[in-house]
């Protein structure tokens, strides 16, 4: 058994890159590619702007990278085995990875023979009296002139390119854009005589030389940094175990539509969707069973029919139709059902309630529990209306099948009573389909009701999904697939592991 | 014996478990108890802050009074002096001198003012005093307190400032945050905000601010130059900080200088008509605030907002912030320097659906809801409606348009029919664009008129829209070589092509869907065959780049009352996959270099206006429809009204 698990655990790594790989790619390979979102809006912004933000953009998230190498950097963000050297943790728990290279500015063949080299630095002492407080200080100081460098870099290319951009176009060579819209420099270096011809090339030459010299200054303030970096202001993250070889935690990044770690947005959203989902279950769980139950005892008879044809019918009614009448009828004042609230989790004043209910000097106040448990009414009703049909009918099915077998008669011819023919007997057997159903249920927890909470404006799992999606936030949604497909597959092998326990001619040898 | 878990086992677990349960809601509850304390505690020691602060505020006037008092004494004593010399007869011969010395008093009362001027001859121009553009002060039932709930159809995930820039954080942000200048809500004119006077370079390379000296943030701390001249150098223009959308655009501005405590100067890299608005028109952040986090700690935060606004934010702690998912309040700012606000407090609220929207509006839950045209003009109409809310619809500066674009350019290397300007006009004639407003849009919404519409001052007020005209259509058709020659119902040129265009439009959307109907009916009509091609707003800014479109259906959303129009129609923006993708050029460069220029308000408009009405003749664009706005205002507030700028919450009063 220990090795069958063992094997399914190392099975999982294999499954979970190439899901999340797939995901990746699709989204990689939509129009727009990733980070489209990040570009929209700015139509009323000057090209030159326009080509520096989306130039900053590029370099803050690595956008400009081609989607596989970006698929596996974010594999190695992840790991918990890194390579290379250590980062350093801040004060305030924020990761310090080593300075980012400087990328080779474009076209430099036409302007130097050589590319400039970084200024040798010696490697940086702390002094004496060196505090936390002062390292990190040095350390700031020294990023931020790094960053300044960085930056001019960066919109000197974008400037660059704008000005080849201009050139090719006049020169109407198509085949050296690519598909986003980008200028190819690898294509424009071959045409050097004919851009010579267009009134741009003293501009080109201005800028092309400009940044030659905004690389040799980004190249020595990133020297610079490495020094203080090797001189460790922070303490390292992790352990080592071989030199360029250690163990960290995972690092899931940051949303760059929203610019915050993801792990924070995804440990806000959880707690709502599985609060949602943990009402929900027990109420399907305990209309469902034992309706199947009696439905099974008295198949065919008139409960079985009713019940059956009613659970068919809700479960075919449509999700985002029953929320809207819900918030129609039911949460609209001048109906006389209209007494719950259309949105949201708590009331406005919830923040002034005590936890409980409370009755003071003849005021009661419904306390923030209960005014929870009012809101995630109609959502709940949503969530669960649907499934009451898929379990009573397994528990009736599961109960019928075991109705007809021979211990059940064997039973009978004992004696033993119809109750205990029921309960002990004909249940306790078909519970097993029924404890396996549960362990698939986690994973649609986490992948919330998507449905329910836009309809009622909960931010949980589900919003997040879809909004990772839309704005193809690389990071959030690398990460929800992860999660969401990790927990599928572990939801799968407790399964395969309960059904073992649960049933003794099922074993893993 | 059996060992069964029976009725008894059974019941003791539940009490165990309740017992637990208790105990952890007992724990919860004290330590919100303990949370309220902390709150409370803390608005103690604001409220002492600023009782310490009135008692000096009291001193000040004390010591004020007292220099007026002696001021008066000695006024008094001149005047005795000047009735001895009166009755003495002194006094008549030296009228003139007299009359002469008093403007010199007063010239020089100028320049002590003005001491912080740059010398020479360009002049200062003070701003009036901040106030309400409606004043609620003596109106019926006025009275302080209440909370104004506005709604968001979208979440918001961020309020930091400048690091967040969309509409919905800006909406907060400019309740919390104020910046040196603002458009005036009636005429939409630069208007001091927190700055008291200004001196505009007339060549336009720089400009000095003079700041209110009574400004201070909502911590109480003042408004300095050193404020200034930290929120562009070291907060908009660091690197190290998410600010790329704003710092790629403020490149306009090369430096600021802080010249003394009160007084910076900005200085601008090229004149531009726009710099102004640059200098003047961004939030200014507290330096004292912000300098305490780290770089990482700002980029990450959801809620760090702080300014000098009517509004403030309570909870300004990095561990603590406002979460996206809950609403966000917004409490008066007591040490309000300008005219404060009668609500207690602000609340933004999402909810995403619009049923829920408007249904938590019927319920009397929220104050504000932007609806639905249609649920707009239906619920609008219903009877007392007009008792329960006020129902707003205009236009104004944020209203954008939208339009087909022609393209008057190649495609793919071929000219398509649109590259003659009179086509393009037939085009307009036979599109009835009321028609279009009345029956699709609910009669929401008026006819464009160009890329800028009333109540901008940039619109040409004496252009009228292209009527709705088939058979002057028809005849600019022929004019321009189209005609039916083979009788098949369907318009040809002289070498025999038939006038067949692409009409590219976004899918998903049913009033889209409907125009485009409308249009190959209409252009059925007059014999040019219109193919619609359907495609996902994702392929949008593909198609947009590689002009690959015969005409294309969209819209822009407007920011401010004179958006610089280089970006869309300068010829420059055909190159380099610019925004100019319908390839027009008709000479209006020269125009949009002059505005660019022009730096005199008036003049400008001049020329704005000119802009217009080359456009109009030109029809690049078939203008269809400003978006006015459309919102739902609970009755229970008072003094609402409607801008050309917008809407002014804070001067509203609850008064149910």
């Amino acid at each position: 058994m220990g090795v069958y698990i063992l094997r399914r655990l190392l099975m999982m790594i294999p499954t979970l890159l190439g899901i999340t790989f797939l995901v990746f790619m699709l989204i990689a390979l939509s129009p727009g590619g990733i980070g489209a979102s990040m570009s929209a809006g700015d139509g009323q912004m000057e090209e030159t702007s326009r080509a520096i933000k989306e130039a900053y953009l590029e370099d803050r998230y690595g956008l400009d990278a081609s989607a596989p190498v970006q698929y596996v950097r974010w594999l190695g963000r992840i790991s918990p085995v890194k390579f290379g050297k250590r980062d350093q943790i801040d004060p305030t728990g924020e990761f310090i990875q080593p300075p980012k290279e400087v990328k080779v500015p474009p076209l430099w063949q036409w302007y130097v023979d050589e590319l400039p080299v970084p200024q040798a630095v010696e490697p940086y002492q702390w002094a004496s009296d060196a505090t936390p407080e002062s390292k990190s200080k040095v350390y700031r100081r020294q990023a931020n002139l790094y960053s300044k460098a960085r930056a001019k870099l960066i919109s000197g290319r974008a400037l660059l390119d704008t000005e080849l951009g201009k050139a090719i176009d006049d020169l109407g060579i198509k085949h050296a854009r690519n598909k986003k819209g980008k200028v190819k420099h690898e294509v424009i270096d071959s045409m050097r005589a004919q851009i010579e011809q267009t009134p741009y090339i003293d501009e080109i030459d201005r800028l092309g030389t400009d940044l030659i010299g905004y690389y040799q200054d980004a190249v020595n303030e990133r020297e610079k940094l490495m020094a203080v970096f090797d001189a460790k202001p922070y303490p390292e993250a992790g352990f080592g175990i071989l030199p360029g070889i250690s163990i960290s935690k995972p690092d899931m990044g940051k949303s760059f539509s929203k610019s915050r770690p993801v792990m924070e947005l995804i440990s806000e959203a959880i707690p709502v969707t599985i609060l949602l989902n943990l009402i929900a279950i027990p109420i399907i769980y305990f209309i469902a069973i034992p309706s199947g139950m009696l439905a099974a005892v008295r198949s065919g008879g008139i409960f079985d029919r009713v019940s059956g044809s009613f659970y068919i019918a809700l479960w075919s009614f449509p999700i985002p139709l029953a929320g809207v009448l819900m918030i129609g009828y039911m949460a609209d004042n001048s109906y006389w059902l209209g007494k719950f609230p259309a949105s949201g989790l708590h009331s406005s004043a919830a923040d002034g309630f005590t936890y409980l209910p409370t009755y003071i000097d003849g005021v009661w106040q419904r306390g923030y529990l209960l005014d929870m448990l009012w809101h995630v009414v109609l959502p709940v009703s949503c969530l669960v209306y649907g499934g009451f049909a898929v379990l009573s009918k397994q528990t009736r099915a599961a109960m019928l099948d075991n109705f007809n077998m021979d211990y059940v008669r064997t039973a009978k011819a004992k004696g033993v009573s119809y109750k205990d023919i029921v309960f002990k007997h004909v249940f306790r057997n078909s519970l097993l389909p029924l404890i396996t159903m549960f362990v698939s249920i986690f994973p649609a927890m986490l992948a919330g009701s998507v449905v329910i909470e836009k309809i009622f404006t909960i931010p949980g799992m589900g919003n997040l999904v879809i909004e990772s999606i839309n704005l193809k936030d690389r990071e959030l949604l690398l990460a929800n697939t992860m999660m969401i497909a990790a927990v599928n597959l572990l939801a799968l092998l407790l399964a395969d592991i309960l059904y073992s326990l649960a049933d003794p001619r099922i074993s893993y040898k | 014996m059996q060992n069964k878990f029976g009725l008894k086992d059974f019941v003791l677990m539940v009490l165990v478990v309740l017992v637990g349960v208790f105990t952890l809601m007992n724990i919860k509850e004290g330590d919100r108890r303990w949370e309220k304390t902390q709150e409370l505690l803390n608005k103690v020691g604001t409220v002492e802050q600023q009782v310490a602060k009135l008692d000096r505020n009291l001193q000040e006037t004390e010591t004020a009074i007292q220099e007026v008092m002696t001021g008066i004494a000695a006024v008094e004593g001149r005047l005795t002096n000047l009735d001895d010399r009166l009755s003495s007869g002194a006094f008549s011969v030296n009228v003139g001198a007299g009359s002469n010395s008093n403007t010199g008093s007063a010239n020089t009362a100028g320049n002590a003012r003005g001491s912080w001027a740059r010398p020479g001859s360009v002049p200062i121009q003070w701003q009036p005093r901040v106030e309400f553009a409606s004043e609620p002060y003596d109106m019926e039932g006025y009275r302080l307190g209440g909370e104004f709930t506005e709604v968001f159809p979208a979440q918001l995930s961020k309020l930091t400032p400048v690091l967040a820039e969309d509409t919905y954080a800006r909406r907060v942000n400019d309740q919390i945050c104020e910046s040196l200048g603002d458009l005036d809500p009636v005429t939409l004119e630069m208007k001091g905000l927190l700055a008291e006077a200004w001196q505009y370079d007339p060549e336009g390379y720089w400009l000095r601010v003079k700041i209110r000296d009574n400004v201070n943030f909502s911590d109480g701390v003042e408004v300095t130059a050193e404020d200034v001249r930290w929120t562009f150098h070291d907060y908009i223009n660091n690197p190290e900080l998410e600010t790329e959308a704003l710092r790629s655009i403020l490149t306009s501005i090369e430096k600021v200088e802080v010249i003394s405590e009160k007084v910076v100067e900005f200085t601008f890299r090229q004149p531009d008509a726009y710099n102004l608005q640059a200098a003047l028109g961004f939030y200014i952040l507290p330096k004292h605030f912000y300098t305490q986090l780290t770089p990482s700690q700002i980029n990450q935060s959801t809620a760090l907002s702080m300014g000098s606004g009517p509004f403030k934010l309570n909870n300004l702690d990095v561990d603590n912030q406002w979460a996206p998912g809950k609403d966000v309040i917004l409490v008066r700012n007591e040490q309000y320097w300008g005219p404060k606000p009668a609500m207690k407090s602000m609340r933004f609220k999402v909810i995403i659906e619009d049923i829920a929207r408007l249904t938590e509006f019927r319920n009397g839950n929220v104050s504000m809801i932007p609806p639905s045209s249609p649920q707009f003009s239906k619920v609008s109409r219903e009877e007392g409606w007009d008792d329960f809310a006020y129902s707003l619809n205009w236009a104004n500066m944020r209203s954008g348009y939208g339009f087909i674009g022609w393209q008057c350019g190649p495609r793919n290397g071929k000219l398509t029919p649109f590259h003659d300007k009179r086509v393009r006009q037939a085009m307009t004639l036979i599109i009835d664009r009321q028609l279009i407003i009345d029956d699709i849009f609910n009669g929401i919404g008026s006819v464009a008129v160009g890329p800028n519409n009333p109540p901008s001052p940039a619109a040409n007020p004496d252009i009228e829209p292209w009527p709705y005209d088939i058979e002057r259509a028809k005849m600019l058709l022929a004019e321009a070589g189209w005609v039916d020659i083979d009788g098949d119902g369907i318009l040809e040129n002289e070498r025999g092509d038939e006038f067949t265009f692409e009409f590219t439009r976004v899918a998903g959307s049913q009033t889209t869907e409907r125009i485009e109907k409308y249009i190959v009916d209409q252009c059925a009509a007059v014999g040019i065959r219109c193919e619609p091609r359907i495609v996902d707003w994702s392929l949008y800014d593909q198609i947009l780049k590689n002009r690959d479109f015969d005409a294309i259906m969209m819209g822009w959303a407007a920011s401010s009352p004179e958006s610089d129009p280089k970006q869309i129609w300068h010829t420059d923006s055909i190159q380099n996959q610019g925004h100019n993708f319908i390839q027009w050029d008709a000479g209006q460069d020269r125009y949009i270099d002059k505005i660019k220029l022009t730096l005199d308000f008036d003049e400008r408009m001049k020329v704005f206006h000119e802009f217009h009405s080359l456009i109009h003749e030109e029809q690049p664009y078939t203008f269809l429809r400003v978006g006015p706005w459309l919102r739902f205002i609970n009755k229970d507030f008072k003094n609402v009204h409607t801008y050309p700028k917008g809407l002014e919450q804070r001067e509203y009063y609850y008064a149910p």
